[in-house]
Order: C-alpha cells, then structure tokens, then sequence
C-alpha cells in the first residue's frame, strides 16, 4: 500500500506523528456527547478511508510502534482525559495489525467498536468525576474511596475495562487482533497490552490510595446512576460476547 | 572513615536524645499497655499531643462530629463546654457587639466541620469580601513572607529526602521505609523465618552493611550501596557522613534524627526497647540499637538521592535554600502541585510549565495561579464562615465587621479549633465525674454482724468490676481489688518452658525464681500430641510442604473445616485428644546452701549419664554410681582423669580426656557454669521473713487484716482466644501481659503456711486456722472462674465447696449475659444467660472472631478506696478498683505503693486506649483483618508496613466509631484530702502526670465530707458532700491550692 494512499487511514487509524490531531482534538474538545461521537466515529472513518489491500509489513511495524509509544507515554500521564486519549490511539493502530486479505472489514469495524465503547465507558465515569471535582487528575485526587466509594468503584472498572480486561469488548478485540497477528507482531502486541495493565494501575494508584486531602467534597452517586452503570456494564458484557461471535464468526 | 571517641560519644548522646519522644514497643508475646506519647509526658498533656501531631502526623482529639455525638447522647457536660469557651474568649479581644460565647457554642454544637481553614494566599480582606458577596481584589503576594514560609516549611530538621518528595514527587522516603523495613525483618527475625540473615551476631549496621554491598536487586535498581559505604566502619561514621554530604547543619541533627525515627516509630520503639533489655535473649545475640538503624537509614538515604538526582534538583539543603531564594515561584507550585491540594483545573498547565523550566513562564504561571488560588481560597472560607453565620445567625453581623476586626476574629477562630479538643475532652471529662460523684456512697459502711461466707480478691483490672458486683449481689460474699500480681513480683520457670516469664509489672524487675514442678511422674506424650509437634516441624521447613501438600494437606483441610464450621464442638473433641495437663506444685521456698548443692549434683549427674548413653553407647546397668562421681568429679577438676576410668568406659586416657572436654563444652558441667547456676538456685524461692512481707503488705494494701472468711479466693484473670496476636494484650498487665494465676498461686501458698501466719499475727494480723486461701482464674472471655489448685482444700472445708461453686457459675453467667450484650449488635435483644454462656465459649475458640471481648475498652476511672464506696454505683466495667482503707495507712506508704505501681500502669492503659481511638491509623494498628505477625514480636499491616504499635480497631472502634470513650484516667482517691494530697506530691511521677494533665484526680474525703477535684494550672476545686442538693463538681467554688 503507498504511503500517501495509507495517509487519510493513517490521521483516523493513527500512526504516529499523526496521532497528535486526534489527542489534541479529544483533550480540546469537553462535551461529553461531541467526545463520544468522536471515539466511536475516528477509527470507523479510518478503516472507510482505508483500501481493501492489506497494509505493508513496514506499515504494520510502524502501527506496532505507534501502540507501544502511546501506551509507554501514558505510564506517566495524570490527567484521566489525556490517558485516554493515549490508550485510544494505542489501541486503534493495532487494528492495522488485524488487518488481512483473509478477513472482511466489517470484522474489523466490530473490533475497533469493542475498543471505542471500552473507551466510552472510561470517559462517561470520569465526566462523572470532573463534574464534582473539576478535573479528572491522578494524584490529586488521592482517597477518591474515602469520599465517594461508588464512583471509585466504577473507575477502578471502567479503566480496567478500557484496557482490555475480560469480559470487556476491548479483551474480545485484542484477542482478535492477536488471532489475526503472526508470531513476531503477536509478542508485541502482548507488550502493548501489559503496559496498558501498568498504566491502567499506576493511574488508579494516583485515585484510590492515600487520603483524600482536597478541601473540596462532594456527594457520592446516587443509586439511580449505579444502577445504571451497572446496568450498562452489563450491556457492554452482553455486546462484547456478541461482538466476540461475530468477529471470529468473519474469519 | 573512623570518628574520634568525642565525636562518636557525641553521635551517640544526639540519638538518645532524638529517641526520647519515641514510646518503647515491648514484643507482642507479653503485650504491654504503653502511652505512645510517654515520652512526652513533661509537656502539659495539650501540648504534648499538639507535639505528637507534628511528629507521627496524628490526631489527639477526635473529630468535632463525634463530639457532638456524644453530646446529642447526653455524655457531654454542657456548662463545662461553656466554661471552656468562656475561659478561651477572657483572653482573646474580639470585635464587641456579637454574643461570641452564643456564637462560639453553637459553633461548636451546631457546625460538624472547622470553618477556619487553612489558606496559602488569601487575605482576612478578601475572605471578608467574598462574604459579603463583593469581588475580590487581586492582591500582589509578597515575596518575602512567602519565601519565609516554605523555608519555615522546607527549612529545619526537616529530613531533606522528604524535602524532595513533596518538590519532586519522587517516592524517595517510601522506598527508604520499605527497603529499611525488609532489612529490620530480616535481622530482627525471631524464628518466624526459616532462613536466617547471615552475620547478625555482629550487630545489625555491620550484618546489613556486608550483605548489601554484595545485594543484586540493589545494584540493579542502581542504588550505589557500595559506593556510599566505602571506607565506613562504624555506624556512627556512617551517620555523620550522611549528615554531612547531606549539607545538614549540627544544630538540626537531633531534630532530623527525631523525624526519621518518627517515620517507622514502630521499628523505633521496638529497637529502643530491645537495646535497654539486657536480659533479652536475642537482644544479646544479635545486638542493634537506634544508632545502627540511623546508620542503616541514612546510607540508604544518600543511595536514594543519588539515584534521583536529576538536574535542577538539589541534593544538599545549601543548594535547597539556594533554591528557595532564587526560585520561590518555582517551589510554591511544585509544593502544591505534589502537596494534593493544587486546584485541579490548572494541574495539568502547571506540570508542564515545571517541566519546561523557563522561568518566565514559571512567574507568569504563578502569577494567574495565585489569584485563581486566592479567589477559590477566599470563596471557601466565605462558604465555611457563613455556614457558621447562618446557624449563629450572625451572618449580616459579621459582614459588617471591619477588615482590621474580621482578621483579629479568624486569628481567634484558628486558635479556637486548635484547641477545642481541649474543651471537648474537659467537657466530656466534667460529665464522668459528675455522674461518678453522683454516684458514689459515702457514709460509713456498716459493721457486719458475723464474716462473710468468702472473700475474693480480684485484679483492678476493669472487667473484674462486674463479676465482683454480681458476686456480691448473689451472696455473702466480699470482694477487694489488688494489683494482679498480688503484689509478688515474681520470675516463673513455667513447666516444659526453657525460659522465665516476668510475672509482675513491666517496670518492675523480680529478684526470685519460682519453678512449677510436675506432682506425678513425668508422663508420656500421647500420639496426638507427637503428631502435632511433627506437623508444626514439617510447616517451619522450607522444602517439606511442597512434597507433603498432597499427603497431609486433607489433614490441615479436616481441621480448617472442623475451626470455621463448628469452633465449640470441633475444639472439645480436639480437646480429648490431648491429655490433660499434669498437676504441679510452686517451689516457693528459698533452698538451703545443701539443697541447692544436691539438686545441681542431680541434674549433673543425669546429664552425665545421658551422655554417656549417647556418646559411648554404654547400657544404663554398665553406668555405676561411682563412675558417673568420679566423671563428675574430673569434668570439675577435682580429680585427675585415670586409666581405671577411661577403661570403665571402654577408652583409653586421652579419649576419656576428649570426653570429659566435651563435657565441659557441651554439656556445660564446668566449674564457671555449675557457680552461675548456683546462683540462679539461690534465686529460687523466698525466704519466710519474705513471704510473711509479701502477704501482710498485700493484706495491708487493701484493707483485709482482720474478718477473715472461711475461703479468700485471689483470683488472677487470664483470656483464651484463638489466632489473635493480641492475646497477651487481654491477659493481665500487671503480670506483664500473662496469666495471673501462677501469682494467685504463689499468694495462696504462702498465706496457707503456718509459719507465714505466725510471723502476720506478731505484726496484727490474725488469720483464723479455719482461713484457707485458693488460688482461683477468671477467663475473661468466657467468665468462668475456675480454682486451680482444688486438691489442697481441707477436708473440713469440702463441706462448703460445692455453695462457694455454685456461687461462682451463678456470677459468672450473670457477668457473661451483661458483657456479651454489649458485643452484640446495638438493637439486639439482651440474651438469656444460657445463650450468653454459650456466645462466650465460642468467641474462646473462634479462629474468626475479631473480638473475643471488649478487653479493658471503655476504662475511664481508677478508684482507690474501700468497697462501699463505689458499691451501688454500676460502673459498666469501666472502673479499676483498688482497695484500700486510709486509715490503716497513716504514714501513706501503701497509698504511694499504689499510686507509683499500679496507676502508672493503669495511666499506660489509659492513654493507649485513648490515643488508640482518636487515632486508629496511626497511635493504633488499624484492622486486624489486615495484619501480619512479623518476626514472631509484632505486626504489620499487609506485607510491608511499619510495626503496628496501639490497639487494633476491632478493640476500640465499633462499627467505625470511637466505642472507648477517649476521656484521661479520673483517678479517684477515697481519704481525707491533706493525705492524698501529701501521698501525689511525694511521689515524683504522679505529681507530673497530675500536674501535666495525663490524669484528672478526684479526692472524696468522707472524714470531713468534702469532693476535691485537681485543675489544671494548679488549682483545686472543692464541694462540701453534704449539701441538699449536689451540684455538679465541675461547677463548684475554686480554692487556691
């Protein structure tokens, strides 16, 4: 595939150094709904734009260290939006890696709509936070338990379901993408996913332990927003078995 | 690098000095009861605390809500509050025209949260603008006063590696207390670890400065351990090098020192402990003291700041306060950034403008920052002042004030709740002694017509106060309180046990030894028992469990379902298993020079002949007598090795000499060692002139020297629970954290002995012949009482037995149906005694209960004086009661005997529980749940933590409340007030606990119908007893002292 031709795909699917409009775009951008627009829309547009031949092996090497910037570059990042905005872009350049002549393309939307809505759930919960505290940030929001138990506890879930956690839609994609990998590219992919398990946790670090020391408190969620979530965590679960069948049933 | 004498002995004092606030922290095994803050004890108790908060960053008081809990629950005197903030507003000008008493007691009662909260940049100016609604000037903050600030914050003896955490946020100090925390693990392991450090003989700076120059993970994680320690002997070399490369300046060392230490006051307290126990035994085989951990600390301190040196960071306090001067804006944000408190909007902008470094950019960032800060600042403390205006409904007033008289009024508040603890705890104190004074019965008691059926001496302990209320109230029976160890101090050789306990108070040091000895013939162990002892050696090795997981491990699941699905059941039938332990005799009395001689020819001899089985392989017929004398005799150098000997034991010369050299060695029958344990012989026993001291001054001190009954019961307390590290801690303190009974047992021995009765009755004191003194134990989970040696009752006295039985299960069950209800939920139905006996056997042998009991929680007043007095007043279990009659104590020794042992100790309890429940995390150990035993001496919470000084929340805490009342000790005096009074001032510690405010004093003076309550600040306030209507003591006149 020529380079330029693998451009558009490259901005929505992103590689690097394109990568940087979409993280400037979704830490720009502080509507919920326009957010959410976004990540499930970005990775469809990149695989509408992107051609039926399959990507290079160049192309795919460079996808792989695309992922593994991004997921290396969020080990240190504080800020819930930023974070994840880097998984995204971590995650939607492997999709170049699941990327083959042997499988349609419709497969490959289910799997980049796994990680969109994983990433969806992420960023309804911590609109949640940013609405009570005014920003979603590790380490200053330390004890987040001792004041809110239940928006805790749906954060520590809604990251570990943005990373790939079973029985998340996320897992389903990268176990999808890791059928679809060779040897060489599956390893990597594999680092890609620990590190995300890493900054998944040096994050939630920065929230849950510790003491709350801001003046600032809030009221916790109420049973009617758990129950929702709940209720929606649910659904995703459902989704992801749905989408897992579907995904492998396109091989 | 070797430091002068002068310089070494000065390093040394510096850290003696700096370990003084830390509290000792004895081994777990004999919990003792300590103050966290006893250190502390010359500062007045306030200050104390207000210097415990800065050390250990704990809380003294509880939390304003919690207070006005308990004032909602009625436990709160009112006009104690207001006397309390009357006393604060005489000495403080506020702005007139507001009722600031009203305002101020409703801010107290009717606001749960302080309202003067801490502010970096805003002005009284504009938290008074935000107030009344009106937009608040951009203020230019001033550089000077802010760069004093953070060096006041930065600057001192405050440890340079925390300096940079709260800068840099690097981790530095808390990989320093990991690492340093493995390594205490490490070295002070007493057995729990299968694998020993290497080299702990030579002490633990040494031990731990060989093995980490050699330490991989060290080397990898590029801490240059080596480097650091190169050329270093001797700790305090160590010491001195840090401090220097560190840039610290001498005068701060002793206060830098103090805040390491503070940071692992658990590892601290224990190593302070060990280093002044000389008698310990691992303290005399691994030797360590605070020195060697400040060595080990500090080297570990520079390898860390090395590791995280980047540029721009300061690595030595010069260069820091370089950076405070020519870089405050810089410092200010990276103080907030990393302090958690930063506004959250602008986190983000202010890390990467840090990053970047510029320092334009950096002013700039400070600049919006500040005013942003300012605003949110002035906004907060509006809302938090009006909440407090609205329920005062003093809002429009305080709008109104003017900028130089709302300033003055937020510097008052921030004093005010910096010390409302203080008028809380008074307010909370004034209560219980009211409802104490209320209570009490001071008329003379009256004379009985014939003696009671039995007396019982129980500990002061505070659970013995229900169990003696329902004996009394179930028959004729008399009870007294007296220290539980009945004031014998004593070391026991327990038997089967290589080692002797200190039975006594841990400020005490017994002079004699008791041995227990079995009655019958040693017997075998049964094959449960073998079992037992072979499992507990599988699990201790290494390697054992993964080859026997599969063969035994059904056996451990047999007994992890028999422990969690049917504790009561499981364990009795466990119980028939083993046989039932061997009855044993005290050898009390002192051994004559003769006796001792024989006994110590005896033990040699048996070991001579068992060394000759298992050497020589000699049968016992072919080992004479003579030959085990004349080897005897050789191994002391009182006879030269001949062929006649060798030959009897099938050797030549030189052979018999090499086995009589291993005897030596070896077996230890040597001159050196047969002349240590003819010491330790002499040490056996009392004499009798000691004996009859001991009982007539247990007799004295309560009052008892004439109206003997049939039966004097001296019933010491123990508790039984299951996996609960903290079993020592509910058994009896005065025996330093053991069973009482053995000084029960020892009492009631010498008091039976004739000779002892005769020497008491040339003294006054006449026991009948009919006396007969038992030994008894009190389970204090269970409440049973239990007689523990029945076999020496006379026959004549077997009559009465079975009503002196009766009466003490019928007391015992009604003790269990009042405590067991208050471990059960709040709303639950008071259980019958059945169910209640049957709750308390199985919290006894629950390997899941948190609480087998309450222990000594809720302890609240020491009461010295007679029975009558506090005998109608149910006291709950919150009293330590301690007999005693004045009037047989004109000089006051046996008031200041009791006020010097026994409250002290109950004072260490006191503020233990006290500190405990204020401060859970961090004076107390937190959940149990979480706790590991570390070392075989203490926990830890989790797998790394510092060693958990204090009680755990289960012991003090109820459902995430304080269920101890925090209130100091109200020790309560029954004398006329001239004699207690005389009796505080002479002796020395009391004095200063009283005067400092560690104990409120209560004198009840029934002679001249007077209640005298000490003041703080030296004065007294006194109440005539007998008016019409009593009023609140805390209300009464004031006389000077």
């Amino acid at each position: 595939m020529l380079v330029l031709a693998a451009l558009p795909a490259a901005i929505f699917l992103p590689l690097f150094p394109l990568s940087a409009l979409f993280v400037l775009l979704f830490c720009r951008v502080a509507d919920l709904r326009v957010r959410a627009v976004l990540v499930l829309l970005w990775p469809q547009i990149g695989l509408m734009l992107a051609t039926l031949s399959a990507p290079s092996q160049a192309l795919r090497v460079w996808a792989l260290l695309t992922a593994l910037f991004y997921a290396w570059r969020a080990l240190s990042v504080q800020e819930l939006d930023r974070w994840i905005a880097f998984i995204a872009v971590s995650a939607w350049s492997l999709l170049w890696m699941g990327w083959d002549t042997t499988h349609d393309l419709a497969s490959l939307r289910l799997l980049a709509l796994g990680f969109s809505l994983s990433l969806l759930t992420t960023m309804v919960v911590g609109s949640l936070l940013q609405r009570r505290v005014g920003v979603a940030y590790a380490g200053l929001n330390h004890g987040l338990p001792e004041v809110a138990p239940r928006l805790a506890g749906f954060l520590v879930v809604s990251v570990l379901c943005a990373v790939a956690t079973p029985p998340f839609p996320s897992f389903f994609a990268i176990m999808g993408i890791l059928h679809r990998s060779g040897l060489g590219m599956a390893t990597g992919i594999c680092t890609v996913w620990l590190i995300w398990s890493w900054t998944a946790l040096r994050l939630l670090e920065g929230f849950i332990t510790n003491s709350w020391k801001l003046p600032r408190r809030f009221a916790d969620l109420d049973r009617m927003t758990s129950f929702a979530l709940v209720l929606g965590l649910f659904v995703l679960c459902a989704m992801a078995l749905g989408l897992s069948n579907a995904s492998l049933a396109g091989q | 690098m070797s430091l002068p004498l002068a310089d070494i002995l000065k390093l040394r004092t510096m850290v003696y000095i700096a370990g003084e606030p830390i509290a000792f922290f004895w081994p777990m095994r004999n919990f003792i009861h300590h103050n966290p803050l006893h250190g502390l004890e010359g500062l007045a108790f306030g200050d104390a605390v207000e210097r415990g908060k800065t050390l250990f960053g704990a809380r003294g008081f509880l939390k304003r809500h919690d207070y006005q809990r308990y004032l909602a629950e009625g436990t709160i005197d009112d006009a104690e509050l207001c006397r309390g903030i009357r006393n604060f507003l005489a000495s403080h000008d506020l702005p007139p025209g507001i009722n600031w008493e009203r305002a101020f007691h409703c801010l107290l009662t009717r606001v749960a949260d302080p309202i003067a909260l801490p502010v970096e940049i805003a002005t009284p100016a504009c938290i008074l603008a935000a107030l009344r609604g009106e937009p608040i000037a951009d203020i230019v903050v001033d550089q000077r006063t802010l760069t004093e600030r953070m060096q006041a914050q930065l600057g001192g003896d405050r440890p340079l590696c925390e300096v940079i955490d709260s800068l840099y946020g690097t981790k530095i100090s808390e990989t320093l207390d990991d690492l340093l925390i493995k390594t205490c693990l490490d070295f002070f392991d007493e057995g729990q670890s299968t694998m020993a450090m290497p080299g702990r003989e030579h002490g633990f700076f040494r031990a731990w400065s060989r093995i980490s120059r050699h330490n991989l993970k060290m080397f990898l994680r590029g801490l240059q351990i080596d480097r650091v320690l190169q050329g270093i002997e001797t700790p305090e070399a160590m010491i001195a090098r840090a401090m220097r490369i560190q840039g610290v300046p001498e005068e701060y060392w002793v206060g830098n020192f103090t805040r390491e230490l503070a940071r692992l006051h658990g590892w601290a307290g224990f190593i302070r402990w060990r280093q002044n126990a000389r008698n310990y035994y691992w303290a005399q085989q691994y030797p360590a003291d605070l020195v060697d951990f400040l060595a080990v600390r500090e080297a570990l301190v520079l390898a860390l700041l090395h590791e995280e040196h980047r540029p721009g960071m300061p690595a030595t306090v010069p260069e820091l306060a370089t950076m405070l001067e020519q870089r405050p804006h810089e410092v200010f944000l990276r103080l907030q950034s990393h302090s958690g408190t930063m506004l959250p909007e602008m986190a983000h902008r202010i890390h990467d403008t840090i990053l970047r470094g510029k320092t334009p950019d950096i002013a700039r960032m400070f600049d919006r920052y500040s005013t942003l800060l300012q605003v949110d600042e002035a906004h907060r403390s509006a809302a938090a002042l009006k909440i407090w205006g609205d329920a005062a409904d003093i809002t429009p007033a305080l709008q109104s004030l003017e900028p130089a008289a709302f300033g003055s009024l937020l510097t008052a508040l921030r004093k005010f709740e910096a010390q409302e603890g203080m008028i809380w705890l008074r307010a909370m104190e004034g209560h219980a002694i009211d409802r104490f004074a209320r209570g009490i019965d001071t008329a003379a008691p009256k004379q009985r017509a014939k003696r009671p059926f039995a007396q019982a001496l129980f500990c002061i302990d505070t659970r013995s106060e229900r169990i003696r209320r329902h004996f009394e109230a179930i028959g004729d029976y008399q009870t007294f309180g007296i220290a539980g160890f009945f004031g014998v101090p004593i070391s026991l050789l327990e038997l089967g046990k290589g080692h002797e306990a200190h039975l006594c108070p841990a400020i005490v040091t017994p002079r004699n030894l008791v041995l227990e000895m079995h009655v019958t013939a040693p017997m075998d162990e049964t094959v449960a028992g073998v079992l037992a002892e072979a499992l507990h050696e599988l699990k201790n090795s290494i390697l054992t469990p993964f080859a026997t997981v599969e063969a035994i491990g059904l056996l451990f699941g047999f007994d992890l379902i028999g422990k969690t699905m049917a504790p009561v059941a499981y364990n009795r039938w466990r119980g028939k298993l083993f046989s039932d332990p061997p009855p044993t005799r005290l050898l009390l009395d002192k051994l004559s020079r003769e006796q001792a001689d024989s006994i110590l020819r005896a033990v040699q001899r048996e070991l001579i002949v068992k060394a000759i089985q298992h050497e020589r392989g000699l049968p016992t017929e072919r080992i004479s007598d003579e030959i085990v004398r004349d080897v005897r005799e050789v191994a002391l150098r009182r006879l030269e090795p001949c062929e006649t000997l060798a030959v009897a034991l099938g050797l030549n010369l030189s052979g018999l000499e090499a086995f009589v050299e291993r005897l030596r060695r070896a077996y230890r029958i040597n001159r050196q060692f047969s002349r240590i344990q003819l010491e330790r012989l002499g040490r056996i026993g009392f004499s009798l002139s000691e004996q009859a001291h001991f009982v007539g001054q247990a007799l004295r001190s309560i009052g008892l020297t004439e109206g003997f009954s049939r039966f004097v019961l001296l019933v010491g307390h123990a508790s039984v629970s299951d996996n609960n590290p903290y079993e020592s801690a509910l058994d009896c303190g005065a025996c330093g954290g053991a069973s009482g009974s053995h000084n029960a047992r020892v009492l009631a021995q010498m008091a039976n002995k004739v000779d002892v009765r005769r020497r008491l009755r040339e003294q006054g004191i006449d026991i009948p012949e009919d006396v007969v003194f038992l030994g008894a134990l009190h389970n204090t989970v269970t409440d049973d009482i239990t007689l523990t040696d029945p076999e020496l009752i006379p026959p004549a006295h077997l009559l009465y037995l079975d009503r002196l039985h009766k009466g003490l299960v019928a007391a015992s069950r009604l003790c269990a149906q009042e405590r067991i209800a208050t471990l059960l939920p709040d709303r639950a139905k008071r259980p019958g005694t059945g169910a209640a006996r049957r709750i308390a056997l199985r919290n006894a042998v629950d390997w899941s209960q948190v609480r087998p009991e309450w222990g000594l929680s809720r302890n609240t007043y020491f009461v010295i004086g007679r029975r009558h007095l506090t005998q109608k007043l149910e006291l709950d279990g919150r009293a330590f009661l301690h007999s005693y009659d004045w009037r047989i104590d004109p000089k006051r020794r046996l008031l200041e005997s009791i006020i010097t042992g026994p409250l002290v100790v109950g004072q260490w309890i006191n503020m233990e529980h006290y500190f405990s429940a204020v401060d859970n995390e961090t004076y107390g150990s937190g959940s149990k749940v979480y706790h590991n035993v570390a070392g075989r001496f203490g926990v830890m919470t989790g797998n790394l933590s510092d060693l958990r000084t204090g009680l755990p929340a289960q012991t003090v805490l109820r459902d995430g409340r304080p269920y101890h009342d925090p209130l100091r000790l109200i020790t309560v005096i029954e004398a006329p007030v001239a004699h207690a009074r005389a009796a505080v001032e002479g002796v020395v510690t009391v004095r200063r606990l009283v005067q400092n405010g560690w104990i409120r004093l209560l004198i009840v003076d029934s002679e001249n119908g007077l209640l005298s309550l000490y003041i703080e600040g030296g004065e007294w306030r006194d109440q005539r007893l007998d008016t019409a209507t009593l009023q609140p003591i805390t209300t009464g006149e004031r006389i000077t002292a």
